[in-house]
This record gives C-alpha cells, sequence and structure tokens, in this order.
C-alpha cells in the first residue's frame, strides 16, 4: 500500500459519517489497490508515483467520490457541505472573537466595565446569526451557479493530498484558542490593549516594568511572527490535516523567533525597571533581576521548545519528501 | 444548431443512469467483488466509474436487493456482492419491464426514422 494511496483515502474517510466510514474505505482500498494491481501487471514493473496519482485523480477528488455516498438533495450539496461547518465556524469564530476583544478594550477604558461588557455581549449572538446567513448564502450561490463538481476536479491534484499519517491533525478547538491567544498579543503589543506592569514589592512599593530598548530591534519581526501564527492557525481551522504549506509556516515561525531570542539574549536585560515613589534603589535592583532572571528563564524554554518543535518540523518534511516522490509499488 | 457536447453527455447519463442497475443487477447472478464486476461489465460494453459503481452497491445492498460478504482471496481481503432473493425477484420484475420498453421505444424509434 502507497503512502498516496493512504493519504487519499484519508481525506475521504474525513468526509463520510462515521458509522459507515471505515467500511466504505476498507472497499475503496480494494478498488483501488485492484486497479493498481492490474496496471502494474500491464506495465510489469511498480507504479510511479506520477501514474498512482493519475489513478486516484480518475476515480475522483476525495469531496466528489465521499458526496457519491450521499443520496439525499440538500440547500448545499453533499460536494460542499463538508466545508460549511468548518467555514461557519470559523467565520463565526472570527468575527466574535474581534467583536469581543474589541469590546473588552472600550469595556476598560468605561468608567463600570463589567456592565458595558455584558451589554456587548449581548450583541454576540445576533453578530452571529447574521455571519451564519451570510456564510449559507455564499454557499447556496456557489452550488446554484458554479458548479462544485467540476471545480473540485479541475483543481485537484492527488500530490498535494494532505499527510494525515505524518501528524494529527489539529482538533479545531485548540486552533481557535490559539487564535484567539495570538489576537490579544498582537493588541498588546500594537498597545491597544494595555498591559498592567506594575509590580507591587514589600512595604507597599512598587515599579513599572517596561522593555528594553532591545526590543525595539526586533519589535517589526515579532508582530510578523505573531501574525504568522494567525495565519497558521486559521489554516489549521480550515485544514487540519498536516501538509507542506502549513509545516513551512511553522518552520519560519520557530526559526524566525529563535533569531529573534537570539537577538534579545545579546542585549541583556530584557527589562528596564522604573521607581514608584517611595521605592528606594535596592527594591529597584532586586526588581530588575527579579523579572530578568524570571524572563531568562521563560524565553530560555521557550527557545528549547522551538528548538524541538523546529526539529520536528523539518524531520516532517523530510519524511513526506521520501514518501512522495519515491517509486512506490503497491505489491510493495 | 447543433447540440452542445454538455447536453448530449447529460442526455446520455440520463439514459444510462436506470440501465446501468439493470445491468449490475444481472451481473450479479454470480458472486462477484467490485474489481471483477466493472471488468465484466466492461468486456460486455458497459462502461462504468468505480465512484459511480462502488456507492450504487452499496444502495442495492441497502435496499435489500444484494448480500455482501468480506473474504480472503488472492492474500487480500475482498468485498464479494451477490444477488438476494429480493433482488432476483426484482431483476426479473425490471429485465420484464425492461423488453416491454425497449419492444414500444423500437417501435417509436422506427416510425420517426421513416
Amino acid at each position: 500500500m502507497t503512502e498516496l494511496v493512504e493519504r487519499y483515502l484519508a481525506a475521504v474517510e474525513r468526509l463520510l459519517p462515521d458509522t459507515t466510514a471505515k467500511d466504505i474505505v476498507a472497499e475503496l482500498r480494494e478498488a483501488l489497490l485492484a486497479k493498481l494491481e492490474a496496471q502494474e501487471n500491464q506495465l510489469g514493473r511498480a507504479a510511479t508515483t506520477d501514474e498512482i496519482a493519475d489513478v486516484l485523480k480518475a476515480f475522483g477528488p476525495p469531496p466528489v467520490v465521499a458526496a457519491r455516498y450521499e443520496g439525499r438533495m440538500h440547500l448545499v450539496g453533499p460536494v460542499l457541505y463538508p466545508w460549511f461547518w468548518p467555514t461557519q465556524r470559523t467565520a463565526i469564530g472570527i468575527v466574535v472573537a474581534v467583536y469581543l476583544v474589541l469590546a473588552a478594550i472600550r469595556a476598560l477604558a468605561a468608567d463600570n466595565p463589567v456592565q458595558v461588557m455584558l451589554q456587548r455581549i449581548d450583541n454576540v449572538v445576533g453578530l452571529g446569526l447574521i455571519m451564519f446567513a451570510a456564510v449559507t448564502l455564499v454557499f447556496v450561490a456557489v452550488e446554484r451557479w458554479a458548479d462544485p463538481v467540476k471545480l473540485f476536479e479541475r483543481r485537484w491534484d492527488p500530490k498535494s493530498l494532505p499527510y494525515e499519517t505524518i501528524r494529527k491533525p489539529r482538533s479545531l478547538f485548540e486552533a481557535a484558542v490559539s487564535l484567539f491567544f495570538d489576537a490579544l498579543f498582537i493588541l498588546v503589543w500594537l498597545q491597544l490593549v494595555p498591559f498592567p506592569n506594575e509590580l507591587p514589592l514589600r512595604d507597599s512599593a512598587s515599579v513599572s516594568i517596561v522593555l528594553s530598548p532591545a526590543w525595539s530591534l526586533v519589535y517589526w519581526p515579532i508582530l510578523a511572527l505573531a501574525l504568522l501564527a494567525c495565519a497558521g492557525h486559521i489554516h489549521d481551522m480550515v485544514r487540519p490535516a498536516w501538509n507542506r504549506i502549513r509545516s513551512a509556516m511553522s518552520i519560519l515561525g520557530y526559526a524566525g523567533g529563535l533569531v529573534v531570542l537570539g537577538v534579545l539574549f545579546q542585549r541583556r536585560p530584557f527589562v528596564d525597571v522604573q521607581p514608584r515613589p517611595g521605592t528606594g534603589p535596592e527594591d529597584l535592583e532586586r526588581a530588575l533581576q527579579l523579572v530578568d532572571g524570571v524572563l531568562l528563564v521563560g524565553l530560555g524554554l521557550a527557545g528549547v521548545i522551538w528548538a524541538i518543535a523546529l526539529g520536528l518540523e523539518v524531520r516532517r518534511q523530510v519524511r513526506a519528501l521520501r514518501t512522495s516522490y519515491g517509486a512506490a509499488s503497491v505489491a510493495a | 444548431m447543433p447540440v452542445s457536447a454538455d447536453i448530449m453527455e447529460a442526455l446520455r447519463l440520463e439514459l444510462r443512469r436506470g440501465t446501468l442497475i439493470l445491468a449490475v443487477l444481472g451481473t450479479l447472478r454470480a458472486e462477484k467483488y467490485g474489481y471483477t464486476l466493472k471488468t465484466e461489465l466492461g468486456e460486455r460494453g458497459v462502461e462504468i466509474d468505480e465512484g459511480a459503481l462502488y456507492p450504487m452497491l452499496r444502495r442495492l445492498e441497502t435496499q435489500g436487493l444484494l448480500t455482501s460478504q468480506w473474504r480472503e482471496d488472492a492474500k487480500r481481503q475482498k468485498r464479494f456482492y451477490r444477488l438476494s432473493s429480493d433482488g432476483a425477484a426484482a431483476l426479473e420484475q425490471l429485465a420484464g419491464e425492461w423488453r416491454a420498453m425497449n419492444a414500444s421505444l423500437e417501435s417509436i424509434l422506427k416510425r420517426t426514422e421513416r
């Protein structure tokens, strides 16, 4: 069994109802194997990846194949349906998350933040319904005026199928939570959301923590990396399985993060401390050592984790290249 | 004005749709698995895509017209289909209707050709 056939079957299985998916896929696997075996017997040699891809292409794109097992008529047909709910969840999730973040910013500036926030939350249901209706209309329009089957058949290339065997698909919840924190970080980084920077010390003394000038060197790279992370998590929501584009984004992100850390580690301390009334020089020095030490450990750990993740992602890319381009035999 | 290729293709598909079921039921009087069924249909001049064949087999089985069994053959698990008793009765009835319809159509087509 070749990697490409398994990727194809995994893509079909993901679009089938759980109750019948395994059985249908087992039969499709047998059908594909029989077809490829007959082709290999005719050729007198193992089929190449391109030849296997041609057989899969003739079999049909996964959404079209899965749709043939769904006989009923819908407002949104079976070819587009597998994308309907993920798109709805992504669109509604993004709109609601952006709305809530903006509402939180406004609430923080108000005299009574809790009340203002609760008033804003009232609008979330309406906003979600409007988004649901808009997305539904788009799907119905595509269903009626475009031919989804031809659309998929024209653009589909079996070699671009995701590698579900290379990494477990990310859950929608995980991607949505990550996206929320990405958005929050960007808002803080752009100073659109205030970040509490007062550090209380003993005897009612306190200091203000500010980032050291070293951070201004990496201000734009950090913003770019945060936007890249956002794009990656949106990609995870739409296409949760592993693929080369998503992997390349991760590699770029981890490598960029390590470069940024390298710049910051060369220009320590990471922060400056400014005294508040009643704070002595000893308190200042102690606070600087404390915060800088915490950041040293935190950023150091982040560096180790990113380096390991970078290595894993590069390994996945190499594995995908090997399985995709090597000549493969059905009998093997 | 000549009929466009798209319209002709749609008409041809519509014409074939019902007859394919008859061809599949007729061929499955003897037990076969998907690939051999497709090959035999092809040899008899009835071409059918796997993408259409397998969902059709599943639907016919759900309707009780076919029975299936997973079995090892040539070192691989294969799903063998055959006509059920209900399927045999349905085939007999459909074949009768097909012959009657064919005779009527022949007579209509002969008249229009004159």
